[in-house]
């Protein structure tokens, strides 16, 4: 009986203790939670257009296939980050002052943070970029402010298209033009020839936002990852010159569809630089 | 004044019998409260007599000594029985004096604690010895009643209780002085302040002196690593890992280990055997000036005792391959803490790399001494175990890995440790001092992989984590009697002092065992000198404040040996690679030094007789890890603040207490899969409320019972953790019940037939998670059962009754198991999968 009453008192105390905590958060949960994260893809050329590259070459793609491997994001900044900010935000404002005040330290590329992982879409696949926007496998993630992403690439390809990959990381046919010259090229990449400084096939520091470019999002639930291709980029620097009829001695030999595979050349060159460049792959998140 | 604190057990029983009731003889042993001043002793109100455990009687009389802490209120607070006639004897006796009443001594008049020595009569229908001044024979004694193991006679009826002895049951060549020293029984210094005898302790099973923490309120254990790892602990919103946030004793010595490589405070109780531990002693929150390093969460005290006359020779086997032996040897009539005991274990392991095995001795004796007492204990202990590690829950549930798979990695580790520890106690005319010097070496080395491969894709991420240190220390007090506010005060000093020398390193390692990498490699001194001071005042008859001041100084000197190295960067794929290995000089010697001072003040104010209400304050610290300071640095301190606001109850058959808390730290650590230790993360608080209770009406019957809900969150934030979020790991709600029913069943063969037959239920719930998730409920009930003949004795021991699938720890953090696939950088959930149902069988003999 004596017990019993003790138990009753018992019970109270603690109910009252627990009531009576200098906390005043009622949070219920430790700090994030896991979420869940869909992933797709989107393109951002309309690559059926022709487009003009910085050296002058029209460009139209007709074939672009690319092996994606695992996905990252990470809390660090991205490598050249430029944060979206509303400009009419006070945010903005306290931006702008703050860095003539003390001038900001860009990242670069050698000393990249990643931070504390953010998400990840595990499942390796093959694209096709004419085919439009593709939903990837989920993934996961956990709740909070997330800057940056990491692209790789599989290799050996993997999923439904991975024969058109031919074993390469990257494969693109089209046409450029300069004038009175036209190249039918073919444009490819293995696993080997995209590894960063780090000896790794990925990209690492690309942006993360709310949209493609901008970086810096808080994640704060389940949504969708949108990665964001821009081949376009990867034709950004490739002199096409260097393989057309008249070059070097050492220029390829086109087929006998007359299609040059530019491998091996400087304009290849060109393009193993525009695959690497992080602004090719872009991330967004949406709840 | 108090004429002589030094008796004998015959003078005892010279009173005793000139008494003719049940109990016999007291005799005041030394006053908590002492002043000086002319003491009363306590005087016996009601006696009621004890009850003879067959129901049968002898013919002749049969007596128990015990020792009885007597409440400045005239209740019997505890007893000890001072010379074992067996269980049943030890149980009747035990009950019959919990019953008793006396007016409390008294120190010019006001009422304080007492500790008094006392023997209970079991009366038998034959009065012929009495006429006889011989001692009976042993033999005598053996044919009047198997359990007659004290047969006495009055010697002299006017005998003064202080003159020389002859202790029980032995004849007059093997006369033998007796001197007992009045030990300390400080008054609770809060209301939830407790502790378990053998009864609780012995109630359920349990197979190693650390599992014994699961009948301490509040407690919740688990043993992730390993069978000879030390227990991870949970009290009161604390997730004590290895020690860090609580502090223990045994014997007299820490068991706490200062900068650990694994964990700050590391404590290893492997090396103590369940039998030995006669009590545990609970001290919540850091009240008492004693309490030093690592009472974040409070101190447990564990003394060691073995009562069963004669020689224990016990063999023990059951599932999964355990084999254990147990030796033990008590003298007949000698201090229960003056014994011997030995242990051989080994157990394949409820599935892969789970095997483990241990050895270890422990000695104490306890020698009267000048006007004192002299104890000195040592143990020696080795333990080698192997670890299944952790487990991704989604492989499990999946059904990629068995329940009792592991992902194959080599891990576990071996253990050691030895020490000697010496204390004298000694007692004044108005006074009582103790000095104890201690020594210890210890051993541990891991070997423990949490991440896969996720750091290191091709060798793996495997640690090897080697600390070896050796601890020289002491403790000591000393306590008087003054007028202050009152002429009933007392004033106690008291030292602490203990130096540490360290080497310790933690290595990456490959599959092949070779070193890949080292992270730390140091050697570390450690010195922590305390003093304090404690004042007891009693300005009111029903008011007594205790306040007191401990003053640390701790001072650090670390040789960090490991290799130069550049923190990584660039390519580490999240934050944990950073913190694995953060930049190293390279043979740089550091020094840190720094004072930490912690008032400490209990009011315990008497509301009816039995019934206290009490308030407490303390304020404690935690000492960082020395690897961590830097050069010259002030030693930061974890700086703890505990309070209490509690109900204290106690009768003869019921001990209980309610209580409410909270206990805020200025920073915290929490566990990080990646680097294998606590990291620092922000300030927190835990605020809760606890129930305890020891219930024995009956001598056959005992129940403990408990239940602590806390609710911990932090009140800081940083970039990883929310202010008013919950500290993850750590269990909201904690229960335990401890059962025992111990009768005598039959006498067959002029001997008792007795059983012991117990059960214990543990419960640990809500359990946060790391990221908004959620751990499993734990429920678990254990058995045991032992029928028992005299010197012989059949047991089984059940753990876990209804093979409840539960996860012993549970994790959620980066991982990668499959080198192979993608590596996940995202959190998820890892567990190690607890044991399954285990019954041992146990044969004992005993021989007086």
């Amino acid at each position: 009986m004596k017990s019993g009453y003790l138990t009753k008192i018992g019970i109270l105390v603690a109910l009252c203790a627990a009531g009576c905590s200098s906390s005043s958060s009622d949070s219920s949960g430790t700090t994030g939670q896991i979420i869940a994260l869909k992933t797709r893809t989107e393109v951002k050329d309309d690559l059926t257009q022709a487009k003009t590259n910085a050296l002058g070459w029209s460009i139209t793609i007709s074939e672009a296939y690319l092996s994606v491997g695992p996905l990252y994001y990470f809390a660090g900044d991205p490598v050249l980050s430029q944060r979206h900010m509303d400009k009419s935000s006070l945010q903005y404002a306290w931006a702008m002052v703050s860095d003539w005040l003390v001038r900001p330290a860009h990242a670069h590329p050698g000393h990249y943070i990643a931070g504390a992982a953010m998400g990840q879409m595990l499942t390796p696949t093959t694209l096709d970029l004419l085919g439009g926007s593709v939903n990837l496998a989920d993934g996961d993630g956990v709740t909070g402010s997330t800057n940056s992403a990491k692209f790789t690439w599989q290799s050996p390809p993997q999923g439904d298209l991975a024969p058109a990959l031919e074993g390469h990381v990257v494969l693109t046919k089209g046409v450029a033009t300069k004038g009175a010259t036209t190249i039918h090229f073919i444009a490819k990449a293995d696993e080997p020839e995209v590894h960063d400084g780090d000896d790794k096939a990925e990209v690492a520091g690309c942006a993360f936002g709310t949209t493609a470019g901008a970086s810096g999002v808080n994640m704060d639930g389940n949504g969708t990852v949108t990665l964001t291709l821009s081949p376009s980029v990867w034709f950004d620097e490739v002199d096409f010159a260097y393989v057309a009829p008249g070059a070097d001695a050492g220029a390829p030999t086109p087929d006998a569809n007359g299609v040059v595979d530019i491998a091996g050349t400087l304009a290849w060159e060109g393009f193993i630089r525009g695959v690497k460049k992080g602004t090719g792959y872009e991330f967004s998140y949406t709840k | 004044m108090l004429p002589c604190r030094a008796l004998t057990i015959a003078a005892l029983l010279k009173r005793a019998w000139c008494s003719r009731i049940p109990l016999v003889a007291i005799v005041t042993l030394w006053p908590l409260a002492a002043n000086g001043h002319e003491l009363d002793k306590p005087v016996p109100l009601e006696e009621p007599p004890p009850t003879w455990p067959s129901g049968v009687r002898a013919e002749h009389d049969v007596v128990v000594p015990v020792i009885l802490t007597i409440s400045s209120e005239g209740l019997v607070t505890e007893v000890e029985v001072e010379v074992s006639l067996g269980a049943d004897f030890d149980e009747a006796a035990i009950a019959a004096a919990k019953r008793w009443t006396f007016t409390p001594a008294r120190n010019e008049g006001v009422p304080v604690s007492a500790k008094v020595r006392a023997v209970v009569r079991f009366r038998g229908e034959s009065k012929g010895p009495l006429d006889s001044d011989a001692p009976v024979a042993p033999h005598e004694r053996e044919q009047g009643n198997a359990k007659s193991a004290a047969t006495t006679k009055r010697t002299d009826t006017t005998s003064s209780p202080v003159e020389p002895v002859t202790p029980l049951g032995h004849g007059e060549d093997e006369h033998q002085e007796v001197r007992v020293i009045g030990e300390r029984t400080t008054p609770p210094r809060s209301a939830s302040e407790t502790t378990r005898g053998q009864d609780v302790i012995q109630a359920a099973p349990h197979r190693t002196g650390g599992d014994l923490l699961q009948v301490v309120p509040g407690v919740f254990i688990t043993q992730h690593s390993g069978q000879g790892k030390a227990y991870q602990v949970f009290y009161r919103g604390f997730d004590a890992v290895h020690g860090q946030d609580l502090e223990f004793w045994v014997g007299g010595a820490p068991v706490n280990e200062v900068s650990n490589i694994h964990g700050q405070g590391y404590a290893d109780l492997h090396f103590v055997m369940p039998e030995v531990v006669s009590r545990i002693t609970v001290l919540p929150g850091n009240y008492s000036p004693e309490q030093g390093d690592f009472a974040v969460a409070g101190t447990i005290r564990y003394d060691l005792g073995y009562r069963e006359p004669g020689i224990t020779a016990k063999g023990t086997t059951g599932s999964f391959g355990e084999r254990r032996i147990f030796l033990a040897y008590h003298r007949e009539n000698a201090a229960p803490g003056s014994f011997a005991a030995f242990e051989a274990q080994s157990t394949d392991g409820f599935g892969p790399s789970r095997a483990a095995s241990r050895t270890s001795a422990i000695a104490q004796q306890v020698f009267p001494l000048g006007d004192g007492q002299l104890r000195v204990l040592a143990t020696g202990y080795a333990g080698k175990f192997d670890s299944p590690g952790v487990v991704s829950l989604r492989d499990l549930e999946s059904g990629r890995i068995s329940r009792f798979g592991t992902y194959g990695v080599d891990q576990g580790g071996f253990s050691s440790r030895y020490q000697l520890v010496t204390e004298y106690r000694g007692v004044g005319e108005n006074s009582d001092w103790a000095i104890t010097p201690y020594f210890a070496q210890r051993g541990l080395e891991l070997k423990q992989n949490y991440t896969g491969y996720l750091l290191d894709p091709t060798n793996g991420d495997t640690t090897q984590l080697i600390n070896e240190s050796t601890t020289l220390g002491l403790t000591g007090h000393f306590r008087r009697a003054i007028h202050w506010l009152s002429e009933h005060d007392s004033i106690e000093a008291g030292v602490s002092a203990r130096n540490d020398w360290i080497n310790q390193s933690q290595r990456n390692i490959g599959s092949n065992q070779k070193v890949l990498d080292t992270i730390v490699d140091a050697k570390i001194r450690a010195m922590d000198a305390a003093g304090w001071l404690d004042l007891a005042v009693v300005p009111l008859s029903w008011v007594k404040v205790r306040a007191g001041l401990r003053v640390d100084g701790l001072a650090y000197n670390v040789q960090d040996n490991t290799p130069a190295t550049e923190s990584r960067s660039g390519s580490d794929p999240n934050a944990f690679a950073r913190t694995l290995r953060p930049p190293s000089p390279g043979g740089q010697a550091r020094t840190a030094m720094g004072t930490h001072f912690g008032p400490r003040m209990t009011i315990d104010g008497t509301v009816v007789r039995g019934t206290h209400v009490m308030l407490s304050y303390g304020e404690g610290f935690r000492s960082p890890q020395a690897r961590s300071l830097g050069n010259g640095e002030k030693t930061p301190f974890t700086t703890v603040r505990s309070m209490e606001a509690g109900l204290r109850y106690t009768t003869a058959t019921l001990n209980a207490s309610v209580s409410a808390f909270r206990t805020t730290l200025n920073n915290d650590l929490v566990f990080d899969a990646a680097t294998t230790r606590n990291e620092p993360v922000p300030a927190s608080e835990r605020v809760g409320g606890a129930l305890e209770f020891v219930i024995k009406p009956v001598p056959w019957f005992v129940s403990s019972g408990s239940g602590t809900y806390t609710r911990a969150t932090f009140t800081q934030s940083d970039s990883q953790y929310q202010a008013g979020d919950k500290l993850p790991y750590v269990p909201q709600l904690i229960i335990r019940q401890d059962l025992a029913f111990t009768p005598t069943i039959a006498h067959y063969l002029s001997r008792p037939f007795t059983g012991r037959f117990g059960a214990s239920l543990t419960g640990m719930f809500d359990r946060p998670q790391p990221y908004g998730q959620q751990g499993h409920d734990v429920f678990l009930v254990d058995l045991v059962a032992e029928l028992r003949l005299k010197e012989l004795a059949v047991g089984l021991d059940v753990f876990n009754l209804l093979d409840a699938h539960w996860y012993d720890s549970e994790f959620t953090y980066s991982a990668n198991w499959n080198p192979g696939a993608a590596a996940r950088l995202v959190p998820e959930r890892y567990v190690t999968v607890g044991a399954p149902r285990t019954v041992l069988g146990t044969l004992s003999l005993f021989v007086d």
